[in-house]
């Protein structure tokens, strides 16, 4: 019965709970440009069941201190993020 | 669950004295250390404490949809204050009488990150005895946040004749019959109801709610914003109920901006507990039935413009 939970949690958008996938995006996201040691990154893998949401994303938050949170998206799932998908998205 | 920092999220419109229950959280003698985000540096000149100060960032993850939008500050205030982890008990968040509770609650259950170290606790909601159902007809942001609530703080009573009192609950009760309230003067309600809650974990529905499969006898009504509860007298078939749930909230998940449920099943001898922000749902099962207890269930929405009709009816539809 508790496959209910993660029906309700796989057909929400909720993120899956899976640090090492996240960190290795991260870890990408951070290698792909010249951000300041404090910038946070926020990666998260987004099914959202919203007619006007495009499926599944990756998405990709920047947080330079000071700067405007930015978004970068990359429309596969978060195991398929490869290290070109992030250096294109993030234009570097 | 337990080793995740408690996040309480403190709302309220301007001048209804969410700074000085922040004051009263941070001074009274409990032995706790908080760290506080607050929107701008105010009055909160204590000692000590951590307090961060915050934008309110609101962030959409995803093409505007109302249900993808977090609160960037919050991530990033909150990956900072985990590098520091075990200065702190628990993080308070005080927002600004203009903000929707929404984006920070989905915060939680949007990003990884903050979900792997924090928890939400409850959304606390102080609220002006005397002005509130004058902010109720003039500002969607002071509906929202007693929609939101799972804690009312209804302040200031000593500036209302008890007729007036009645009535501004009455106008909180018709928007949100389910939070816990309490009145009070220079916000005087004890820290144990306002702090670690665990309003959001789903094996405390039951116990902080031990009535909800009762019937309820809430007659009043909001013209925009209100609560439709519905009842099955037994239980319910998951293969109807879970499509039924996943596509109301899909559709209606921009207008539902909290809902619960406890749901018996069949066969099953743990009751399914879920609840939801939008469109956002987080169910399991939880806590088996009691011997002799009834097996009912029960779905509650609160948010604006449902569809009544169309919700007693699709929940009824579901009954096994």
């Amino acid at each position: 019965m508790s496959r209910l939970g993660a029906f309700i949690r796989g057909a929400f958008g909720l993120p899956r709970r899976d640090r090492e996938a996240v960190g290795r995006v991260k870890a990408l996201a951070r290698a792909a440009g010249s951000f300041p040691p404090e910038t946070a990154f926020a990666v998260n893998e987004i099914a959202c069941a919203d007619p006007s949401c495009p499926g599944i994303e990756t998405v990709i938050l920047v947080m330079e201190p000071g700067v405007k949170t930015r978004a970068f998206k990359i429309p596969k799932p978060l195991d398929d993020v490869t290290e070109q998908d992030v250096r294109a998205a993030l234009g570097s | 669950m337990t080793d995740k920092i408690p996040v309480t999220v403190l709302t309220g419109y301007l001048g209804a004295g969410k700074t000085t229950l922040l004051n009263r959280i941070l001074t009274e003698p409990h032995g706790k250390k908080y760290a506080v985000i607050v929107n701008e540096f105010g009055e909160i000149g204590i000692d000590n404490e951590l307090v961060v100060g915050a934008d309110e960032e609101v962030f959409e993850m995803n093409n505007g949809c109302i249900c993808c939008t977090v609160r960037g500050d919050l991530i990033r205030i909150l990956d900072g204050l985990m590098k520091r982890k075990g200065k702190f008990d628990a993080i308070i968040v005080e927002t600004t009488g203009l903000a929707d509770p929404a984006p920070v609650a989905q915060t939680f259950f949007m990003d990884q990150d903050v979900a792997d170290a924090a928890r939400l606790d409850a959304v606390v909601t102080v609220a002006d005895a005397k002005w509130l159902s004058d902010r109720l007809k003039d500002a969607p942001e002071a509906k929202n946040q007693i929609a939101f609530a799972d804690v009312i703080v209804l302040n200031k009573i000593d500036l209302v004749t008890p007729e007036e009192l009645d009535a501004v609950e009455a106008r909180i009760r018709a928007i949100n019959p389910y939070a816990r309230l309490h009145r009070t003067q220079n916000c005087a309600v004890p820290l144990a109801e306002v702090l670690d809650r665990k309003a959001f974990d789903l094996d405390r529905i039951i116990e902080l709610e031990p009535d909800f499969l009762e019937e309820g006898h809430h007659h009043h009504h909001d013209e925009e914003m209100q609560s439709v509860s519905v009842k099955v007298d037994g239980e319910v078939d998951p293969e109807k109920f879970m499509p039924w749930i996943s596509n109301l909230t899909q559709v209606q998940g921009p207008n539902i901006l909290r809902c619960k449920g406890i749901v018996a099943f069949p066969n099953e001898p743990r009751r399914f507990v879920f609840q939801g922000v939008h469109m956002i749902l987080d169910g399991d099962v939880q806590g088996e039935w009691k011997p002799g207890e009834k097996r009912d269930s029960k779905v509650v929405f609160i948010g604006r413009d449902l569809d009544e009709k169309a919700i007693r009816e699709g929940f009824l539809a579901c009954a096994a």
